[in-house]
């Protein structure tokens, strides 16, 4: 095995995950513009090959090359090489996975234990159970194609192989609005309230329901119910949307309507007189209401498609009181941004709180569509929006997004999709991930496996700087205004700081870089010591903060983020784990510690200035219960220390959930 | 006076230049910037600018432009792109600057101004709206109802804009009053906007109230031949039977939501139910639309349509007088509180009397019953009421008498070397 330390060709293996595959970067300096082609294989078994091609600022800015559009040293293996090393015959799970720069025996280097074929094989199983059966969708066409298929193979509610279908009742009409909802009427055979009915299309049924009305109609016999309503079929192959069916399932029992040979086609005049005529013979207005919003009698809400902009809502979590929590991702062809984000249901509107908002990769995407590329980095989205929307409305969400390109797209949030919290319950559970949702996914077992590996394999570069004994680590935000207030506060304050203390600046890859370039430049010209700047890969960075901490000589160190942040306690676990080095890092407490957790007195604002970073070189700004602190050191082996600092977060979920319980009580 | 150093160079600070926009805050610098020049003071005007504008701007001596990137700009905390600083303190030096006159923080960043205050250089800070108390635009109206709003605080801020939390709110204005705090004077150009700062907790001791004075060469000459003059006698009153000619009210500057045209329109609509009004009344219409609704312009259009409404597009600065002198009366209908808008004192040096809301800084400077008249703010049949008694040709030549005198640049410096000279 060769090393490439005394050659030209430099490289290393980054990261390994079930959703992002095996992630490096190699490069010739004495060619740099050459693609470097790597192997991936065990044994002398070739698995793959692949060749640079992904643009890396950070690893240029190290050996001083222009990042220019010509350098392109990053590589990734996508997830599906699991898949192909754990199928391989005659392999031990202890047999090495190696990657090594083809033709010349160099095998990229790597921190710790080396990736074996039983890592690889959980790795499949946990990419398998966070893709689903996408990872299966070989190639498509184009988005569009790309993305029903999508849709058709995830959201398949009930097989209906095999089980006999009853006839409820008659579809009597059929109308086509935009944005693939269809505006229905008919009658079925029952007393209740048909809360849920699906769109059947072959032996499956899929999650139909946006808002019906029923109402008792004279030519109707006892014990039927007229009804009108919208269904949603936006996702069904385009080719069939015309011939769908409706079915519910009552009693256990799928029932189903029978659709007329000639069904109805009603123009926009007639379905409003219809909705006007069911008004006085309802006993839910409300559901009229949200029919009325979703069949665009209220201009600014009709469904309307923005051609290049794709937006789809993964999961929605309503809390009444409070607002809506969503989870999902966008994807446009132009590179546009979401600038606004509103929910409806009903009369109540739900508007995007931007300091929740977060970005985070979906790689997954990728896989599904062969042509998102860097796109998928920034793609997934969690948020919060504020506003009263009511639980009954909840099968009539539509949400709206406008675009940088001024475009507007408005659409119905798919009702399967959406989960309603009580106050008494799933707060919690809400708080243990949000706004970690992108890795909650993962069946512990699995996720347990993928920190593992993540561990084993993260190697960043090198931090320059940062000899001084104490250093202040700043997480910067991802959000414009929190960046640009950091930074200047920082480049406004750091001449002040003492001769000891280094500052070490972490972002991601979604802070604007340019941004940060500038001030980073800046604050250097200020800074007594060398800011050291350390660039995150994907959304680990606590584990990364292991890493970092163990490339510089600092003995004490404060964490400073200004998004919101994950436990303290979480925090403290796995840098304290990660960092592995000897002697182990040291968590301070203080000696005046107060009962309970931070309050947000205490912090002076939840958004750090200057002046408070001063003080806590100084002094603290965040204190903890001593028992808590204790606890966290029997756990943990952790050293307590009085009178030193820890971490200063400008949102601890703690208080955040603290908000949620005083915005339910009143 | 006290006098300021007469080695003392005084750098004013414009968020633009006026050859780009033709705001009240660029072209309030530029008249100071002018009047020190004339005094014989050593000034010199710096500004930012994209990138893309160089071709549009000429070289002028003791003019330094600036480029920045509005892309690297935060408008919530107003925090100025990493770089600008160092720009800005290389030409303070370079051009050896004793004394700041900051129009604007938009563009520059608060955080500039703070960066700056190591330069043990006196700072005077203009104050041009109320964008430091209000992130609505710093028009001290609520979003999205645009209802006026009297005091800011964590909890109205947040009611406009839900999407922040309160704490950001309470930076933002920490931000604001800690470096503006540290400056060494204020200057207002209205009593109003005075008051408003110092209820946010601006030192009253520092305060200054001067009001604008006006750039000749911007603002032009007049062309005495045109008609009507203010000493010209009105023959008949609206809603006389005579023939005389309609009544011409002047509308001028931008039409954006906040400036009320639409109340204008309203009121216009009132009178003209009434024949022998619909007659005797015209208005004229003097800038551009600016982020107005489609219904507005369907409506705009129907008017001019009528031809009770001319629309005359946007104007030269140096033809405004005599734009103005063509109209029997300038109508302010703002629906915010205003400053010291500059159309006040260009229609004062037109001779023509002002039609204004009877709010804020247009309470202020047009004086009910003597430079003009007051409505209710936002109220079209109070504006049609207020039209009809204006529209009385006693009442006209009352008014064009009591015109007040407009400051000059030179006189506007004057009062700014006071308030440098402490």
């Amino acid at each position: 095995m060769e090393s490439s330390k005394n050659s030209s060709l430099k490289c290393m293996l980054e990261a390994v995950s079930n959703d992002g595959g095996i992630i490096g970067w190699a490069i010739d300096l004495d060619v740099p513009t050459k693609p470097v082609t790597l192997a991936l294989s065990v044994g002398d078994q070739l698995v793959a090959t692949v060749e640079t091609n992904r643009s890396r600022g950070d690893v240029c800015s190290v050996f001083e090359l222009p990042d220019d559009g010509d350098v392109f040293p990053g590589f990734q293996f996508g997830p599906e090489v699991f898949y192909d090393i754990s199928g391989l015959p005659d392999m031990s799970p202890d047999d090495p996975v190696i990657v090594s720069v083809q033709g010349t025996g160099i095998v990229l280097e790597s921190t710790s234990t080396l990736l074996t074929v039983g890592d690889c094989i959980e790795l499949a199983d946990a990419s398998s159970e966070l893709f689903g059966l996408t990872n299966q969708v070989s190639q498509f066409a184009d988005l569009s194609t790309g993305l029903d298929q999508l849709a058709r193979e995830a959201q398949v509610l009930t097989s209906l192989a095999g089980e006999r279908k009853r006839r409820a009742g008659i579809l009597e009409s059929i109308t086509r609005l935009e944005g693939g909802l269809y505006f229905v009427t008919g009658w079925f055979e029952s007393s209740t309230l048909v809360e849920f009915p699906a769109v059947i299309l072959g032996q499956k049924s899929w999650p139909a329901a946006m808002a019906l009305c029923t109402f008792e109609r004279e030519d109707l016999g006892a014990g039927a119910l007229a009804f009108l309503g919208v269904i949603r079929t936006d996702w069904l192959p385009k080719q069939q949307s015309e011939d769908i069916m409706v079915g519910y399932r009552e009693n256990g029992k799928f029932l189903v309507l029978e659709r007329l040979a000639e069904r109805r086609n009603y123009l926009r005049s007639e379905i409003e007189q219809l909705i006007n005529d069911a008004e006085p013979k309802t006993d839910a207005p409300e559901r009229l209401s949200e029919i009325r919003t979703l069949v665009g009698q209220d201009s600014d809400w009709k469904v309307t498609t923005s051609g290049t902009n794709w937006l789809e809502i993964d999961r929605a979590v309503l809390l009444p009181g409070f607002g809506l929590f969503l989870n999902g991702w966008f994807l446009s062809a132009g590179q546009h941004r979401i600038t606004s984000l509103q929910v409806r249901g009903g009369e109540s509107v739900a508007r995007l709180d931007r300091s929740t908002l977060y970005n985070h990769s979906r790689l997954d995407l990728q896989t599904a569509f062969p042509e998102v590329k860097d796109e998928a980095l920034d793609a997934g989205f969690v948020t919060v929006l504020r506003g009263d929307i009511k639980p009954e409305s909840i099968s009539a969400l539509l949400v709206r997004a406008e675009f940088s390109d001024s475009k507007a797209m408005v659409k119905p949030i798919d009702v399967s999709k959406v989960k309603v919290l009580r106050t008494e319950q799933g707060l919690k559970s809400l708080a243990e991930y949000y706004p970690r949702l992108d890795v909650e996914s993962f069946a512990p077992g699995v996720k347990r496996a993928a920190v593992r590996a993540l561990r084993s394999r993260l190697q960043c570069l090198a931090v320059k700087g940062c000899t001084a004994d104490r250093a202040v680590v700043v997480h910067l935000s991802q959000d414009p205004s929190d960046l640009q207030v950091t930074l200047s506060s920082l480049y406004a304050s750091i001449k002040d700081w003492p001769d000891d203390v280094s500052l070490i600046l972490m972002a991601d890859s979604r802070a604007p870089r340019k941004t940060v370039q500038s001030w980073l430049g800046d604050i250097n010209r200020k800074a007594k010591t060398e800011v050291g700047h350390f660039r995150l890969i994907g959304e680990h960075g606590p584990l990364q903060l292991g890493t970092l901490l163990r490339q510089t000589d600092t003995k004490t160190f404060g964490y400073v983020k200004t998004g919101a942040v994950m436990k303290p306690k979480m925090w403290a676990k796995l840098a304290n784990r990660v960092a592995g080095a000897a002697p182990a890092p040291v968590i301070y407490g203080t000696a005046h510690a107060q009962t309970g957790n931070p309050r947000e007195d205490q912090l002076g604002a939840l958004v750090w200035n200057d002046e408070g970073l001063y003080d806590w070189i100084r002094a603290n700004r965040l204190r903890f219960d001593q028992a808590y602190l204790a606890d966290l050191a029997s756990q943990d082996g952790c050293e307590i220390v009085d009178d030193a600092c820890y971490v200063i977060p400008r949102l601890p979920q703690s208080l955040f959930l603290t908000r949620l319980d005083a915005n339910l009580q009143e | 006076m006290a006098k300021l150093d007469e080695n003392a160079v005084i750098g004013v600070l414009s968020h633009t230049h006026p050859d780009l926009t033709k705001g009240g805050a660029e072209i309030s610098a530029y008249s100071v910037f002018q009047g020190l020049k004339t005094l014989g003071y050593k000034a010199v005007f710096i500004y930012v600018h994209k990138d893309t504008d160089i071709g549009r701007l000429e070289p002028v001596e003791d003019e330094v432009g600036i480029v920045f990137d509005p892309a690297e700009y935060d408008f919530f905390y107003h925090i100025g792109p990493a770089g600008l600083e160092q720009k800005l303190r290389a030409v303070i030096k370079d051009r050896g600057i004793t004394v700041l006159n900051l129009h604007h923080y938009l563009n520059f960043g608060i955080n500039t101004f703070g960066m700056l205050q190591d330069l043990d250089i006196p700072q005077y800070a203009t104050l041009h709206e109320y964008l430091a108390i209000c992130q609505h635009h710093g028009q001290m109206v609520t979003n999205p109802d645009r209802v006026l709003c009297r005091q800011a605080s964590r909890l109205r801020c947040q009611t406009c804009f839900p999407e922040r939390f309160g704490e950001e709110f309470d930076l933002r204005r920490d931000t604001f009053q800690s470096v503006l705090g540290n400056m060494a004077g204020y200057i207002a150009p209205s009593k109003f906007l005075a008051d408003r700062y110092i209820d946010w907790g601006m030192s009253a001791d520092k305060m200054h109230v001067i009001e604008n004075g006006l750039l000749a060469q911007k603002v032009g000459t007049v062309d005495e031949s045109l008609t009507p003059t203010a000493t010209e006698t009105r023959a008949a009153s609206l809603g006389s039977d005579t023939d005389d000619r309609p009544f011409v009210l002047g509308y001028f500057g931008q039409i954006t939501p906040f400036k009320g045209v639409d109340v204008l329109l309203d009121a216009l609509e009132v009178l003209s139910r009434k024949k022998k009004y619909k007659s005797r009344i015209r208005l004229r219409v003097h800038g551009n639309l600016v982020g107005m609704s489609e219904s507005f312009t369907k409506r705009f259009d129907a008017l001019i349509a009528t031809g009770l409404v001319e629309y005359l597009g946007p104007y030269d600065n140096s033809d405004v007088r005599n734009l103005m002198r063509n109209c029997d009366y300038v109508v302010i209908p703002s629906r915010w509180w205003e400053n010291s808008p500059v159309v006040i004192q260009e229609a004062y040096a037109a001779g023509r009397p002002l039609i204004a809301s009877n709010i804020g800084g247009l309470a202020e400077k047009v004086v009910d019953g003597k430079t003009g008249l007051h409505f209710q703010v936002g109220n079209a049949n109070s504006l049609a009421n207020t039209l009809k008694a204006a529209c009385a040709p006693d009442i006209h030549a009352e008014l064009c008498e009591n015109l007040p005198k407009v400051l000059s640049s030179e006189d506007m410096a004057r009062a700014y070397l006071d308030v440098m000279s402490g």
